[in-house]
């Protein structure tokens, strides 16, 4: 009895230091990645000078309709997922950061240039893939790449080269020289993102990329878009499918009914004060004993979501747990998903 | 032989040289509209009508250079000067041709782009909805004139080898350098606004064309009836008619325009010149309105 509850207490002590050496990591990582959040100290990183996308006091109406509302943004270079329910502005910001829409109120820069003053120096650096369709359906992904590429300010003779080698890249090398007619959505889709690569732009914004794709078409469309960081390109990848985006960004801009709601680094937001643990006895003593302790705690079969105002949540839990007897399975931090945040998100803005 | 191999991974590679200016990229543009209308790059069937067109179009002016080569020898050149078309007649002869060639063009420039929402990528790039209006026209001006040109310049350079002095026929004929791409544009001028106009609206190219066609026949019936019932500045109506004094004027062949409303009430060619002027302004200025809530 007592070799076991060493050995308890000896496992619940390596987990509670891997948890914070993990935490540690991440904000190490984060910082030399110049993601912004905070410095290994808990500093402020500054790093928002870097920002590629900035937009201040953003507004813009379609009649009576707000679809976007004093939007403040700072976003760095990376993988940036847009996040919202259809409606929330994703598209319509996406619109204005290219120059196609001009905003009711506010500004908007990309790489430092103003969008709205000087939208055709904004467009040669920026790729764009529409949500819909956008091909003639009787010319060739390949006639149609280069042809992109031409009004991307691309030399013809090069063109037609670059067309080639990135449909090849989204993998339509067999495929290049049919009609888009021939096309199915998964084949239209990797075009559309061909179309918006194949001039080389710093940033690419890509407007549901993944609708309407089976199950293996979406996961080689999201392996894609992790491919374009390796590239060098920066990636605004819109999407509701919360899941997407948390296997592909690192930095989520949040949107709800045209609100801001975050605008941060995934792993800030993934992160929370929460321990989770799993027991493998009946858990109502303990979750009685971490009660009385001020804690706030939530209980789904054996596993419990622990919560502390003040002090060690993992020292508290490692005591009640020696205290009470009840047998530990795991305990870690709890990792919040997107989709967590955002229906809190959106519970508290109603 | 080995058995070793490799795999290459291509990857992406980035565009570290120079960018082209909207110069290129409208250039780019006009070419892309070039093939849209005459189905280069295409599949065959969306050959057919353009082709068909321009082969009818010149196979009259080879036909006129055969006829010439025939009968030079059988010393009845006075008489058969009267038989035998000039360039005006040849606008003439070929004006109906052309008309329907800007009907089927101008929607295949304007439908799809449109309808299959291809107006976005254009609307990402580094270009303007002018750019883009302006290279669409341009790519029909350059159809429209080839297609106008060609057969003049085959009667032309024919009557130069057949005189036998071809520098002399050069410079005796030296006003048809001007007076040619002259009468092209007036026949373009004049026609091609309203098709871009209708083609602006409607959804489907076979609907734009239609449309085009009977709005331009049922004119110069209007034309002709509200001329002679309600007063004669009615005659305006008559789009075609102004290309067609428009080129009487430019080769001083007045037969040409004989029996169009115009010249039955008395209408001046100036007329026909500022009708021809507006009708281009204000085509352009619709399109642009248009084109300004789309792109």
């Amino acid at each position: 009895m007592v070799r076991t509850l060493s050995a308890r207490v000896v496992f619940r002590a390596l987990l509670t230091a891997a948890t914070h050496c993990q935490q540690l990591f991440h904000r190490r990582a984060r910082y030399a990645a110049g993601r912004g959040g905070t410095n290994p100290h808990g500093l402020a990183s500054g790093t928002m000078a870097d920002s590629i996308i900035t937009a201040a006091g953003l507004n813009k109406s379609f009649g009576d309709v707000q679809a976007l509302q004093d939007v403040d943004l700072e976003v760095p270079a990376g993988r940036i997922g847009l996040v919202g329910a259809n409606g929330a502005g994703k598209s319509t910001l996406i619109k204005i950061l290219l120059g196609m829409l001009k905003p009711s109120g506010g500004v908007t820069e990309v790489y430092g240039t103003s969008a709205q003053r000087h939208p055709l120096a904004v467009r040669s650096r920026v790729g764009y893939m529409p949500e819909g369709d956008c091909f003639p359906p009787d010319q060739t992904a390949a006639d149609f790449v280069s042809y992109s590429a031409e009004l991307g300010g691309l030399p013809a003779s090069e063109s037609r080269q670059r067309a080639s080698e990135v449909l090849t890249l989204v993998g339509l090398a067999e495929e290049r020289f049919r009609n888009f007619g021939e096309f199915s959505t998964g084949m239209k889709q990797r075009a559309k993102l061909a179309q918006a690569i194949v001039h080389s732009p710093e940033l690419v914004l890509l407007d549901e990329p993944a609708s309407g794709l089976d199950p293996d078409g979406r996961e080689d469309m999201l392996n894609l878009i992790n491919r374009l960081g390796d590239f060098g390109m920066s990636v605004v990848f819109s999407s509701h499918v919360l899941g997407d985006i948390e296997r592909t960004c690192d930095w989520v801009v949040m949107l709800n009914e045209g609100r801001l709601l975050r605008n941060e680094p995934l792993a800030d937001i993934r992160a929370s004060n929460a321990v989770q643990v799993v027991l493998l006895d009946e858990p109502t003593p303990a979750v009685e004993a971490l009660e009385s302790l001020g804690a706030r705690v939530s209980v789904t079969n054996r596993t419990l979501d622990v919560e502390l105002e003040s002090g060690d949540a993992f020292v508290a839990i490692r005591d009640v747990l020696a205290e009470t007897g009840v047998g530990l399975r795991s305990m870690g931090s709890k990792e919040t998903t997107l989709e967590d945040v955002y229906l809190a998100e959106e519970e508290f803005t109603q | 032989m080995t058995s070793e191999g490799a795999i290459f991974d291509l990857d992406y590679r980035r565009y570290e040289g120079e960018r082209t200016g909207r110069t290129k990229i409208r250039w780019a543009i006009v070419r892309d509209g070039v093939r849209k209308v005459l189905g280069l790059r295409r599949k065959a069937r969306r050959k057919i009508l353009p082709w068909g067109l321009i082969i009818l179009a010149v196979l009259p002016a080879i036909a006129v250079v055969g006829f010439q080569v025939f009968t030079q020898g059988l010393g009845a050149d006075e008489l058969l000067e009267d038989l035998i078309p000039g360039h005006a007649d040849y606008f003439g002869l070929t004006f109906q041709l052309t008309f329907l060639f800007v009907a089927l063009s101008a929607p295949e420039l304007l439908i799809p782009d449109r309808v299959g929402n291809v107006l976005t990528v254009y609307a990402s790039r580094p270009l303007t909805l002018a750019d883009y209006l302006i290279a669409r026209v341009g790519a029909l001006l350059m159809v429209v004139l080839a297609f106008t040109l060609i057969p003049q310049i085959v009667i032309y350079l024919g009557g130069a080898v057949l005189s036998g002095d071809i520098v002399r026929h050069l410079t005796d004929n030296l006003d048809l350098l001007w007076k040619i791409p002259a009468g092209s544009l007036a026949v373009f001028a004049t026609q091609a606004g309203i098709a871009f106009i209708i083609s602006a609206f409607a959804r489907r190219r076979g609907i734009a064309a239609g449309i085009y066609i009977a709005f331009t026949i049922i004119s110069g019936g209007v034309a002709f009836g509200l001329a002679e019932a309600v007063n004669r500045w009615f005659a305006i109506i008559d789009l075609q008619a102004h290309a067609i004094i428009l080129i009487g004027e430019i080769f001083s062949d007045s037969d040409l325009s004989e029996g169009t409303a115009l010249v039955e009430n008395n209408i001046s060619p100036w007329v026909s010149l500022i009708a021809v002027v507006v009708i281009a302004v204000v085509s352009g200025g619709l399109l642009y309105r248009r084109y300004r809530r789309l792109m």
